[in-house]
């Protein structure tokens, strides 16, 4: 919202007040200010001056030479071709090196020394058009007396600076979507008089009959008051009155829209005048449209309308948008001369709600759904009334307001004690009196510490209705910064923090710190191409019914999608890469559970041959910082859609009689690589952390340490490819007490082994926790797995 | 005796060959010549069996000092040429020292979780809870409960996704407020970080997804001015500095009094930049005390029961931390920016 500050000092008395101190001040006791604009003016260099002297050009009948007294040594000469100077005079004086606008924007010319028919002039006398700050090009700009020569001549014109207000901000304040209210709160939080409107301002509306109103809903529109105006005359606005609205961003349109919108922008109040010819029988019917109702409304655009839209009617035809915009038929025009002006109070959900469905905003429905006091109306309609007889002097009221009951205002109890408690300082009753009488509330204190506050009739109950709403009214007039600042008491029980997340702050160091994973975040919102790479079927994902990237509709069910694509936008600049995401997946669920969330840790590894076994190492990691073991791999049943089929593995954990599956691990399939032509192997895997934290954490429990040294013997075993290290590590383990450690540290293909073979080397670790291992002991059993290999069918290297 | 002299030529010779001795490794050859298995002085002791009974102990006696004498001319030698290379390290075994390190593991924590982590310990150290809640929430958490009916005008705030079932993706971390108040048995304090969403175009200042805290501490006296003192605190924690603060006015259906905080901006000490549109505040958090209305939803005594709570977002810390520029380098998935944390 703009908020003209010449306009605002019409209802009180800014003009003392800096601009950007009324800015932090309103910003810090009302609302936030987001700016101060200030129009720049299109002149430099142009000062007060006084005409001292006049004399005849002595070559041009046309032209007067001056002498001017611009608060110099000497005097200016300045020939003038002007009939309209004297001595005397005080006018503005562009000087020597002044710049003056064109009539192109942003372009100006110098002012130089010259000559003029053989005269010397040292500058320009000017009229408000070449100063470019009016219209009138009559004669040469007259200031008042009391103007000193030689000051700047900016210091002599109003300044015309803005306030920007987030509209935001004012939510809760319908009241100060007006010049008027806001003033009253700008006069609250100065200790200023608020003078509000004058007698002049406001015009008496007199007791003649109203005009048929038909009101099918006085829920949906509590107040309607249709004045009917006659000896109107349809023209430009006055100039102040362009003036002014342009300064609040609004176009003029002509005098009767303007007297409205005017009377909009200061009392918050918003209006309609419709052409009395359009509106048959001066009926007035409102009600709600039906449906596939149409309406084309002031901006051209036929709308179809539903039964929770709200319409102004006559017997016959539609009229308007209630509350948001009039129709095109009903429209003030040319030769109008009478109106039927609308001052009317609507629900402000209905509005609300009429204005989103339509998808049609206007200065009126901003207002309306914020919720209007019903008292605004008669101010609205009085201010209205005065702006149209100032620009139609002839203008006649006909009939008039029907008597119109309020609601008894509402008085609320104030506890003085309970202000202090949750203001956290001690504030006086006289100063909250004075806080609240400030803005309009009524206080009676029967000294028990205990206030009766009426609330004003423009505040709405959505606003005030009890007493934590008095003491934000007091705590921000009394200024927040104020109120100073403490701790509050302390607990003494420990903190608190979910094992899921202590799970995910302890697997993210894991993960980052050991494993080399650069974490990254993706959205929630899985696309279209994620279910392809991911083989899911989006029936069964939950839908956003309005997705903002059109391409993301889906709440994801894993994080690998996301991580694919980070694969994408990386590869090329990287050779290899560990990337790991922890987020949320939603799935549907049913009944009482709609929804099943679930946390899932999930990686991509771009290793070249290694990432299999680069995305393996994180996943152990995790399982054993959490002390769990037991895991086991195994080939899936079913091949991910996304894995290469020869490549993929499920991790298993012990979990009651069914083992749970926890996670699985692959290559991606090269029909992936291939879509944006990743030339490595990339491997990724995804853990379903939910379930992870379902298993209890073993506890690390300490083993005493042997007394006895350990014999390392190491050994290579040459296989058939189709032969798996587990499958001989069991045959190595087996029946073996004193094997108590047994480590692959070599798998082996080339030279010295057969084509369609390899060779595992494994460190095993024997051990005798009640003596000490001799050689002969280790050499019995070693002959003795040497014969189990051989029965395998399997040869030592 | 025959034996003597020839001793005698053999520890001069060796004396003379140790003296000699250009490095370690001829040193070595050497005491491998004159001390070994093989050499001459062990063939010597090996023949004494040879010598007649009576000259065997003399002659016992000089090879062993002989053996004793090279021995130290040994030891000298080595000592010596020890030395020598010890000496000569700095030039003959120097290493070019811009040669690269070895390659560490470079992983690194996303930067939002970084901050969020930090945040959630300075509110553990002032005791409060960490709460979590869902991503997909209710109507009846995430507005009705927080006192944002239907057709509320502050539901155009928070531009909302909405799901297909009629529940809606978070637009706060404020519903985290409800489920506590419902849960929990006052008093209590605590913070519910995580993940939110708007229904907002993205740009450089706005995405649709990013992550909130929200702060709820109930008791039965709580006050604005310990709203402030814990806001205060945990900026001048967060940012190692004392940070200004300024409180005003501010409109949040769930809290009233309504207020804003902003804190004074850090990249240009409160003079004014483009980072704080010149203001010298950078708009932080919503905050307030809870509304009675939020009590009475979940069943609390508004009478009885009073608390504050504020929230805020955590990419603007990040963003004004580390001066990034565009908010949607956060969920960019770029690896240059990542690693830079």
């Amino acid at each position: 919202m703009r908020v003209p500050l010449n306009w605002l000092n019409d209802f009180v008395d800014i003009s003392s007040m800096d601009p950007e101190e009324l800015s932090t001040k309103l910003t810090t006791g009302l609302c936030e200010v987001e700016g101060v604009e200030k129009t720049t003016l299109p002149f430099t260099k142009v000062v007060v001056g006084k005409i001292m002297d006049i004399s005849p050009h002595p070559d041009a009948e046309k032209l007067q030479v001056t002498r001017i007294d611009v608060g110099g040594d000497e005097e200016l000469q300045i020939v003038c071709g002007a009939t309209n100077i004297a001595k005397g005079q005080t006018i503005p004086v562009a000087v020597i090196g002044a710049r003056l606008p064109t009539d192109i924007p942003g372009e100006t010319f110098k002012i130089k020394k010259s000559k003029i028919r053989g005269v010397s002039s040292q500058g320009m006398l000017c009229s408000e058009r070449e100063l470019g700050i009016g219209d009138d090009h009559e004669g040469i700009s007259q200031l008042s007396a009391e103007f000193k020569a030689g000051v700047p001549y900016e210091s002599t014109l109003e300044e015309s600076t803005v306030l920007i207000i987030d509209n935001k901000s004012l939510t809760h304040r319908s009241d100060c979507w007006g010049l008027h209210g806001l003033a009253r709160e700008v006069a609250a939080i100065w200790n200023k008089k608020f003078s509000g409107f004058s007698h002049s301002q406001l015009a008496v509306i007199e007791d003649v009959p109203s005009l048929d109103v038909d009101n099918t809903t006085p829920e949906a529109c509590p107040r309607y008051h249709a004045l009917k105006i006659t000896g109107l005359c349809v023209k430009p606005s006055p100039e102040a009155w362009v003036k002014k609205l342009e300064s609040a961003g609004l176009r003029s349109i002509n005098n009767i829209v303007d007297a409205t919108n005017i009377t909009l922008l200061e009392t918050a109040q918003p209006l309609h005048a419709f052409d009395q010819r359009q509106v048959a029988e001066e009926k007035i019917v409102i009600r709600f449209a039906k449906d596939n109702e149409t309406i084309t409304t002031l901006d051209g655009v036929e709308r179809t309308l539903s039964t929770a839209d709200l319409l102004i009617c006559d017997s016959n035809r539609v009229l308007a948008l209630a509350g948001i915009m009039g129709g095109e038929n009903s429209a003030v025009v040319e030769d109008t001369t009478e109106i039927i002006l609308e001052g009317a109070n609507f629900e402000a959900g209905i509005i609300r709600h009429s204005s989103m469905h339509l998808g049609l905003r206007s200065d009126s429905s901003a207002r309306f759904e914020k919720g209007l006091s019903p008292t605004l109306v008669e101010l609205g309609l009085k201010r209205c009334v005065a702006l149209l007889k100032e620009s139609c002097p002839e203008a006649q009221l006909v009939s008039g307001l029907e008597k119109w009951t309020c609601k008894p205002a509402s008085v609320i109890s104030l506890n003085l004690s309970e202000v202090n408690t949750r203001l956290g300082k001690e504030i006086g009753e006289e100063q909250v009196q004075q806080y609240l009488q400030s803005i309009g509330m009524d206080c009676q204190s029967n000294n028990n510490g205990i206030l009766q506050v009426t609330i004003p009739a423009w505040r709405t109950a959505k606003d005030l209705s009890q007493s934590a709403d008095l003491i934000e009214e007091i705590g921000r007039l009394h200024g927040y910064v104020n109120l100073g600042e403490c701790l509050p008491l302390s607990k003494s029980t420990p903190s608190q923090m979910p094992y899921e997340r202590q799970a995910e702050r302890r697997i993210r160091r894991l993960l980052s710190e050991r494993c080399g994973g650069v974490e990254v975040l993706n959205y929630s919102f899985a696309s279209k191409q994620q279910h392809l790479w991911l083989g899911s079927d989006e029936s069964h994902f939950l839908t956003l019914k309005n997705s903002i990237q059109e391409d993301r509709p889906y709440l994801r069910q894993s994080l690998l999608g996301g991580l694919i694509e980070n694969l994408f936008h990386n590869h090329r600049d990287r050779e290899q890469f560990r990337l790991f995401e922890m987020g949320r997946v939603n799935f549907p669920g049913e009944g009482e559970t709609p929804v099943l969330e679930q946390r899932r840790i999930a990686g991509i590894a771009k290793e070249g041959e290694h990432s299999f076994h680069a995305a393996k190492t994180m996943v152990e990691a995790i399982f054993e910082e959490w002390n769990l073991t037991s895991f086991t791999w195994r080939r899936p049943e079913k091949i991910p859609h996304w894995a290469h089929p020869g490549r993929v593995a499920e991790v298993l954990l012990p979990y009651g009689k069914t083992p749970l599956i926890l996670g699985v691990l692959g290559e991606l399939h090269p029909r992936i690589l291939k879509e944006d032509a990743v030339l490595s192997r990339c491997a990724a895997w995804e853990i379903n952390l939910t379930d992870m934290l379902k298993i209890k954490k073993p506890a690390t429990k300490f083993s005493e340490l042997p007394k006895y040294p350990s014999v390392l013997r190491d050994i290579a075993i040459v296989v058939d490819e189709s032969v798996s290290v587990e499958e001989v590590s069991q045959v190595i383990k087996k029946g073996r007490k004193m094997l108590v450690k047994v480590e692959v540290f070599d798998i082996y293909r080339g030279k010295g082994v057969p084509d369609n073979k390899k060779s595992f080397a494994f460190h095993l670790h024997w051990q005798d926790l009640k003596k000490t291992l001799t050689d002969l002991d280790v050499e019995k059993e070693f002959e003795k797995l040497i014969t189990d290999i051989s029965s395998k069918g399997w040869d030592r290297r | 005796m025959e034996i003597q002299s020839q001793l005698q030529s053999l520890c001069e010779k060796a004396e003379k060959d140790f003296k000699n001795a250009k490095n370690l490794d001829s040193w070595k050859e050497l005491r491998v010549l004159y001390l070994g298995r093989k050499s001459e002085v062990q063939n010597s002791l090996k023949s004494l069996g040879k010598m007649p009974k009576e000259q065997r102990p003399q002659a016992g006696k000089l090879i062993n000092e002989v053996r004793q004498k090279i021995e130290y001319f040994s030891e000298q030698s080595e000592d010596y040429l020890q030395q020598n290379q010890w000496d000569s390290l700095a030039t003959e075994d120097a290493l070019d020292i811009t040669e690269p390190a070895l390659p560490l593991a470079k992983g690194c924590a996303h930067v939002l979780m970084q901050v969020m982590e930090e945040v959630e310990d300075i509110f553990l150290s002032m005791g409060f809870d960490v709460f979590d809640g869902p991503e997909v929430e209710t109507e009846e958490n995430n507005f009705e409960g927080l006192n944002i009916p239907k057709d509320h005008p502050a539901r155009d705030m928070q531009d909302t996704f909405w799901l297909n079932n009629g529940l809606l993706m978070r637009t706060h971390t404020s519903g985290v407020q409800v489920r506590s108040l419902k849960k929990l048995s006052p008093p209590f304090k605590g913070i519910a970080p995580g993940r939110v969403f708007r229904y907002e175009e993205r740009d450089a200042s706005h995405e649709h997804t990013f992550n909130q805290v929200e702060c709820l501490l109930v008791d039965r006296e709580v006050s604005i001015t310990s709203l402030i003192g814990v806001v205060r605190t945990f900026l001048t924690c967060l940012f190692q500095k004392e940070v200004k603060v300024r409180t005003r006015p501010g409109y949040f259906p769930f809290v009233e009094p309504g207020l804003e905080f902003d804190f004074s901006c850090l990249l240009c000490k409160g003079k004014g930049c483009s980072a704080c549109k010149q203001t010298g505040w950078i708009e932080f958090m919503g905050a307030g005390l809870v509304h009675p209305a939020v009590f009475k939803h979940a069943g609390l005594d508004p009478e009885e029961w009073q608390g504050f709570a504020f929230g805020f977002g955590l990419e603007r810390l990040a963003m004004m931390r580390y001066g990034i520029t565009d908010i949607r380098h956060f969920f960019g998935g770029d690896l240059r920016f990542m690693e830079q944390f």
